[in-house]
């Protein structure tokens, strides 16, 4: 206590020099603050950025290598499975999907094809007319995440070969909640049965098409269930197809990814891509801000920093006579040390305080101000190329983000007050060396 | 033995083959004043710094109390247990006197509550009062910094007070009033005292004097 008091007090006795340190201090510590803070902000928001979207991996088929090749085989759903199985994702989303015939059930839009099983042109094929979709999305598809679709009767599945039908579909056939269904395979000489059993209704807010209308292409003759009943069933096993959609960590992973996925299977004519324009695009401004002010930040500690100790080297040659004092009258080095490191402190701790206050302030408009450089230059940049894949899905009318809002999280408090106490320890630097180095006598000999 | 005592002290400044002091033997008392005489460069000063434990001798020992100083914390044989004043007094220039007999009792462990209030006795002991004790030292006379020399001195109630030229820069009737309080203290405190001077008239009015000249020292 008789430390920090003396402090203060040896602080107001040589309030020039202390003024003039101070505000060196307040202005580097603005200056950082600002930097951490909008640093720590863009960085929050990328990180926001790649969790939501991350960078989505399409896989478009390489026409020159498919004429070589000669026959395609999509990836079979354990080989794209297997590929999911890498530290490079983020997460890999998985629609599955499966023709088949209904078994003594009606279709919607029937008509407009066959109903019952009686034989086509193609010999023992029955028509297809239904079709059993999985996601796996825990929210059971993006239609019911849109409210595209809506459960409007029991429940959504939670055991194995459950599934929901559509109310059209149920009021067909006057189906309801506990009522089991059955597809079958097209080929009549082996049907696989699998059974459902309707654990819930969804009503369906999109209407099919009144211009081609056959029951396959109608969303009313989908039964929904889970990716667990899908894998389950043996019709599946030969017929049915999986989509998986791979969701990069970071899109500068494409290369590692593709390599992984042809060690894993995935033949030679499919080429993985990613919207990566479209991901720098809407980050990069953002991104570019924080790489300007990492600049700023070091050039601001470097210059501050050595601007600090030129100011304690400075301070301590003019108290070496009260430095030589303190030690005759048998003060420990650790406790001069300490009275000094103390003033330091107090001076970083006011500084702190009202540079935290200013930063806050300031912090926004100039990030506003760099962001609307960034965008500028981006948009200068931005090319007319544009790259067409099969199954690309990446919203190539996503705006690049035009706003930041500046937040003062706990993680940047803790930066600045670290970088603070690394700026007390460099100005305190100089009286530590001269403390520990010199002898007393020899002070005050020097003096007399 | 005597509450300080010199046992065959050799000093040489590092790296020079001389020694400025040699085979220095002396023993002090308590209940006494002592006056080092010397010609300036005699090696006053050096004497004064090993036996306040800023220096250590090249050879021979420095005992307090029996003990060998290299043995103490010699930065807590400073602050608790001797006093020194200084040539030139090496006062705190930009605190007020209190300040600096305050940073001394801070120094020997006394109590936040008290300090203040026993500052401002030790002062008035030797003639500061409280007005005066407030203003900066800067501003106050030689004589003056002279009596806050010995009050921080004498703040930790040592056994030992060393004064080194104390009355240099003084006139004659200051000179008297600050021997009158050295005077005080070694014989109503039974401190020992030990001035190291050049003034004559100084180490007369001790009770026992040595001479220091080329780097020996003998008794008067």
């Amino acid at each position: 206590m008789y430390l920090l008091k003396n402090a203060i007090r040896n602080l107001g006795r040589n309030k020039g020099r202390n003024l003039l340190v101070g505000i060196i201090t307040l202005v580097i510590i603005i200056a950082v603050s600002i930097s951490i803070v909008i640093s720590t902000t863009v960085g929050s928001i990328t990180k926001d950025y790649k969790t939501r979207f991350g960078a989505e991996v399409t896989l478009f088929l390489d026409t020159d290598k498919v004429q070589k090749n000669g026959s395609v085989k999509y990836p079979s759903a354990e080989q794209q499975m297997a590929i999911a199985r890498s530290d490079l994702l983020q997460k890999t989303e998985y629609e599955l999907s499966l023709s088949a015939v209904l078994q003594d059930l009606k279709a919607l839009d029937g008509d407009a094809g066959s109903n019952n099983a009686i034989s086509s042109n193609m010999g023992d094929q029955l028509s297809l007319n239904a079709k059993v979709r999985a996601s796996s999305q825990p929210s059971i598809s993006e239609d019911f995440v849109s409210g595209k679709r809506a459960i409007v009767g029991g429940r959504a599945f939670e055991k194995t070969d459950e599934c929901l039908v559509s109310e059209q579909f149920a009021q067909l056939n006057g189906l309801s909640v506990g009522d089991s269904i059955t597809v079958i395979s097209r080929d009549a000489g082996s049907p696989k049965p699998h059974t459902f059993t309707i654990c819930g209704i969804y009503r369906d807010g999109i209407e099919g098409s009144a211009l081609f209308r056959h029951p396959l292409f109608n969303r009313g003759n989908e039964i929904i269930t889970s990716m667990e009943s899908m894998l389950g069933m043996g019709l599946y096993a030969e017929h049915g197809e999986m989509n998986a959609t791979y969701y990069l960590k970071d899109p500068k992973d494409l290369e590692a990814f593709q390599q992984e996925a042809r060690a894993k299977g995935l033949p030679e004519y499919y080429c993985t891509t990613t919207d990566e324009e479209g991901y720098n695009r809407i980050v990069g401004p953002v991104e570019g801000i924080a790489g300007i002010v990492r600049i700023f930040l070091i050039v601001v500690l470097v210059f501050g920093g050595s601007i600090l100790l030129f100011l304690s080297v400075m301070a301590v040659r003019e108290r070496k006579y009260e430095i030589g004092v303190l030690r005759a009258m048998g003060m420990k080095r650790v406790k001069v040390i300490a009275g000094m490191v103390c003033e330091s402190l107090v001076i970083a701790g006011v500084c702190l305080a009202v540079g935290l206050g200013i930063s806050l302030i300031l912090s926004q408009p100039v990030a506003d101000i760099l962001l609307e450089g960034q965008i500028q230059l981006a948009e200068g940049q931005q090319t007319n190329q544009s790259v067409t894949v099969i199954g690309a899905s990446s919203d190539s009318s996503t705006g690049m983000l035009s706003e930041i809002s500046i937040q003062l999280t706990p993680q940047a408090v803790g930066q600045i007050v670290s970088l603070a106490l690394i700026l007390v320890l460099i100005s305190s630097l100089a009286s530590i060396l001269y403390i520990t180095r010199y002898e007393p006598m020899k002070i005050l000999s020097e003096r007399s | 033995m005597g509450i300080l005592a010199l046992q065959d002290v050799d000093y040489r400044y590092e790296g020079t083959k001389k020694n400025v002091l040699q085979e220095i033997n002396a023993e002090f008392d308590r209940g006494a004043l002592y006056g080092i005489m010397g010609k300036s460069g005699a090696g006053k000063s050096t004497l004064l710094s090993l036996l306040s434990g800023l220096d250590l001798p090249t050879s021979g020992g420095v005992a307090y109390d029996g003990t060998d100083i290299r043995q103490l914390d010699r930065d807590r044989y400073r602050s608790q247990q001797i006093g020194v004043i200084f040539q030139g007094y090496n006062l705190l220039t930009n605190a007020t006197a209190a300040e600096n007999v305050e940073l001394s009792l801070y120094l020997s462990r006394v109590k936040r509550a008290s300090r203040k209030r026993a500052a401002y006795t030790l002062l008035e002991q030797v003639g500061i009062d409280r007005e005066t004790a407030d203003r900066k030292v800067l501003k106050l006379s030689g004589g003056e910094q002279q009596r806050v020399g010995i009050a921080r001195a004498l703040s930790h109630d040592p056994a030992v007070l060393i004064a080194d030229e104390p009355t240099g820069n003084l006139d004659g009737e200051t000179e008297e009033t600050i021997l009158r309080i050295f005077h005080e203290i070694a014989h109503e405190q039974d401190k020992c005292v030990i001035l190291v001077t050049h003034s004559r008239r100084v180490a007369e009015q001790s009770d026992f004097v040595y001479f220091l000249d080329r780097g020996r020292l003998r008794p008067a």
